[in-house]
């Protein structure tokens, strides 16, 4: 195991509902090391996609603190990006302008900027596509988009919020096996990545470790380590045993 | 004393009847822009003649309907006739960006939800009542706005009906407004304006903002909102009611009674009858109506002569292309500042409440009270300038109000994207904001466009022969004073061919290109 990247501490969020306030995370705390994959799961309104937007810099937790590399995290860093569930582009952007969006503040120069933006395009297999705008392209191609924005700026940690939860059973399936393999690439992959989920098969097949919510307020009820070799096959009986560890905890 | 005393209660009862016209107007309004609205957007047919009609009516000056109330209304009951007749100019001066709205709203009903009430043969009532009025009620109640202050603001032209030798004036803080101008009775016009301001207030606070707030349940949100802060719940909220409201509908099915459901299934033959009796119906009632006109009245006649005559046609284009210029000048400028204005007030959301109370207040100051100091700052040529003042004054706050609800309708996980990658300043108006408010821009600019050429006519000729030279809204004048109304009809209906030409050939192709690039739906 490489050392601690990215430490969540004693986090807790509370938002206002009119005028009451109601804690969606409660006392949540984790490390996210070097070279691993992990998965966050829980039912909806658990706060997951919370949690991940504290670790993002996008939101401060009501308590508790993060630390990125030994030091708080009080606003987003280039070192840190994410993909979203529904994509998230700019409509009126074409995919290689959508891509060059997250490396305005870090690369000066346009020419490298454009330079680099294809290259992570082509790195999700969407050469050819540089000047199609979303809209032109299918619910997979636009999450490669994504994705390719996320990598662009090589960043420490890839955070994803439900990111297959929106394409079709096929696309998915594609593009999963697809990250495996590139977040786990020595030479362009983050040093870890946090994905939240609610599908179990998705998780068992990506993911390292597991931390598995309650509902709201969110809470960490259990972890469980996933030891199977890569590639994965779903076919395998350690497999499903992992599926229905996870089901199990999650039906509390 | 005892005369402050009585000027205060003399415009307190005529704010009270204005008030009353101004309500009916505004009720019916929106029942009208309900019905038309979802007419248009529901079925194919009405929709061709329908919005046309509609681009074109929403820029005919209020002078353009005098004929047609004096004709139905005071002929027929001069007293109860200029009543009514007033309430339908208010509604001319209020009801078509309600209708707009609606229409748009209904337009853009996730097809999920219009697909379900058409697998469950929901029965038109259902339908009407528990999808496309409640999805409708957030455009209207921020129309509202605009709306009000347009009437308001329209209000002496509506309150006095002058065609000729027809001439009635209708107690009402509008037509005392113009009076006490002419009077010179400053006391009496200050005490007026504090009346209205007030009035506007109260209203503002009352009922219209509350409104807003209460017509956020019923938003649809397009894309998502995953965040976990106060308006974002308020948001997921929503959705869930508006689920609700579908599951609801699903859950009417098994209790369709036989009776019920012998009804529900013969119901799209009807539409079908109905949209293609509409479809030969409309046309033909059109032409046949139109020449009716032409053959019973003397007056139509004169005016198809008149549009023969070379020194008509020529007198009316030159005034057409300076009204034109005019209104031209008039968009560039208050694009100037009400864009800048509605970013620094999206930056400011907590401006926001005194800023809408300030606009509104502003934007229902009755249209005479700015003559006495417009003719005064603007004399000679400069008069120009105050034509230009005037035609922002009146249509400006169209503008605004589109591109500020453009700019609060931007998707909160784009907002996300921006600030992950720390996007700010002028990178961030140029790659996301500007773009996001292109498709508000344009509806709010048409809009502007629209009221422009509805506030001509009190731009154009701010006294009975002070004003431009010549204009379209300074001919309309002259000629509804003269009670001419050959001259009356044929400009009229050079101004409205000329404005569906523009709609045609300019609009309606910006509008695809910009709806089509521009839109978050992908």
């Amino acid at each position: 195991m490489g050392k601690v990247l990215l430490s969540v501490r004693n986090v807790s969020v509370d938002v206002k509902l009119g005028s009451k306030g109601i804690r969606i995370l409660d006392n949540v705390t984790f490390d996210l090391r070097e070279g691993e994959f992990l998965s966050i799961i829980g039912p909806s309104g658990c706060g997951k996609s919370t949690l991940l937007r504290v670790v993002a810099g996008l939101i401060r937790p009501s308590k508790g603190y993060v630390l990125f590399n030994g030091k708080p995290l009080l606003r987003p860093t280039p070192k840190i990006t994410m993909v979203f569930q529904n994509f998230a582009l700019f409509p009126w952007l074409t995919a290689l302008e959508n891509v060059e969006l997250a490396l305005i503040n870090s690369v000066k120069s346009e020419e490298l900027r454009r330079r680099k933006a294809r290259e992570a395009l082509r790195l999700v297999g969407l050469e050819g596509f540089e000047d199609a705008l979303p809209r032109e392209l299918s619910g997979g191609m636009k999450q490669r988009v994504g994705f390719a924005r996320a990598l662009v700026s090589e960043p420490d940690i890839l955070l994803m919020d439900e990111p297959f939860s929106n394409l079709d059973a096929l696309s998915a399936e594609h593009l999963r096996r697809e990250v495996e393999v590139l977040v786990k690439r020595e030479d362009i992959a983050p040093k870890a990545a946090l994905m939240v989920s609610h599908n179990v098969e998705e998780v068992v097949q990506l993911s390292d470790r597991v931390l598995v919510f309650s509902g709201r307020p969110g809470k960490i009820i259990a972890q469980v380590d996933i030891d199977l070799p890569r590639p994965r096959s779903p076919r395998l009986p350690r497999f499903s045993k992992y599926v229905d560890e996870l089901y199990s905890l999650l039906s509390y | 004393m005892k005369d402050l005393l009585g000027e205060v209660i003399i415009t307190g009862l005529c704010l009270g009847y204005s008030l009353i016209r101004l309500t009916m107007g505004l009720i019916i309004s929106i029942l009208l822009s309900l019905a038309i609205g979802i007419l248009a957007a529901r079925n194919k047919s009405v929709e061709r003649v329908i919005i046309p009609l509609l681009d074109v009516l929403q820029s005919v000056p209020i002078l353009g309907f005098f004929p047609a109330v004096v004709y139905l209304f005071i002929y027929l009951n001069p007293y109860l006739g200029a009543e009514l007749a007033a309430i339908v100019l208010i509604v001319t001066s209020q009801m078509w960006n309600l209708t707009f709205g609606v229409y748009e709203a209904i337009k853009t009903l996730p097809k999920d939800l219009l697909e379900v009430s058409e697998v469950l043969k929901l029965n038109l009532r259902y339908k009407i009542l528990k999808l496309y009025c409640p999805v409708a009620i957030p455009k209207i109640a921020s129309n509202i706005f605009p709306s009000w202050a347009n009437g308001f603001f329209f209000l002496a032209a509506s309150e006095i009906i002058s065609l000729g030798n027809v001439k009635y004036e209708l107690k009402g803080i509008g037509s005392r407004i113009v009076r006490l101008i002419a009077n010179n009775d400053y006391m009496g016009l200050y005490i007026a304006l504090t009346f209205s301001a007030l009035l506007s207030v109260l209203l503002t606070e009352l009922i219209f903002r509350p409104l807003l707030i209460w017509s956020e349940k019923y938003k649809l949100e397009t894309i998502a909102k995953p965040m976990p802060v106060t308006e974002v719940w308020l948001g997921r909220l929503s959705l869930r009611r508006v689920r609700r409201i579908g599951r609801r509908i699903a859950l009417k099915v098994p209790s369709f009674d036989l009776r019920r459901r012998v009804k529900v299934v013969y119901y799209p033959k009807l539409v079908k009858g109905f949209s293609s009796a509409f479809k030969v119906l409309v046309p033909v009632s059109l032409i046949s109506f139109l020449m009716l006109l032409i053959i019973a009245s003397k007056d139509f006649r004169d005016a198809l002569m008149l549009l023969t005559e070379l020194n008509y046609l020529k007198y009316t284009a030159l005034a057409l292309i300076y009204s034109t210029l005019r209104i031209l000048a008039t968009s560039l400028l208050t694009m100037c500042w009400i864009i800048p204005l509605a970013f620094y007030l999206y930056f400011r959301p907590k401006l926001e409440r005194l800023t809408l109370l300030i606009f509104q207040v502003l934007a229902s100051i009755p249209a005479p009270l700015f003559y006495p100091v417009i003719l005064k700052v603007f004399k000679g040529s400069l008069i120009e300038l105050g034509v230009i003042l005037m035609l922002m004054l009146a249509s400006q706050w169209y503008l605004f109000y589109n591109i500020y609800d453009g700019l609060k309708r931007f998707p909160y996980e784009l907002e996300e994207v921006l600030n992950l990658y720390r996007v700010k300043g002028l990178y961030k108006l140029k790659v996301a904001l500007v773009p996001a408010i292109m498709p508000s821009l344009f509806t709010g600019l048409v809009t502007f466009i629209g009221g422009c050429w509805n506030a001509l006519v009190i731009a154009e000729e701010l006294r009975p022969g002070v004003g431009v030279n010549i204009g379209i809204g300074k001919e309309l004048i002259s000629y509804t004073n003269a009670g001419y109304l050959p001259g009356l009809y044929a400009t009229l209906l050079i101004m409205v061919l000329f404005i569906m030409g523009l709609n045609k050939g300019l609009w309606r192709p910006l509008r695809d290109y910009i709806m089509n690039r521009f839109s978050y739906e992908a």
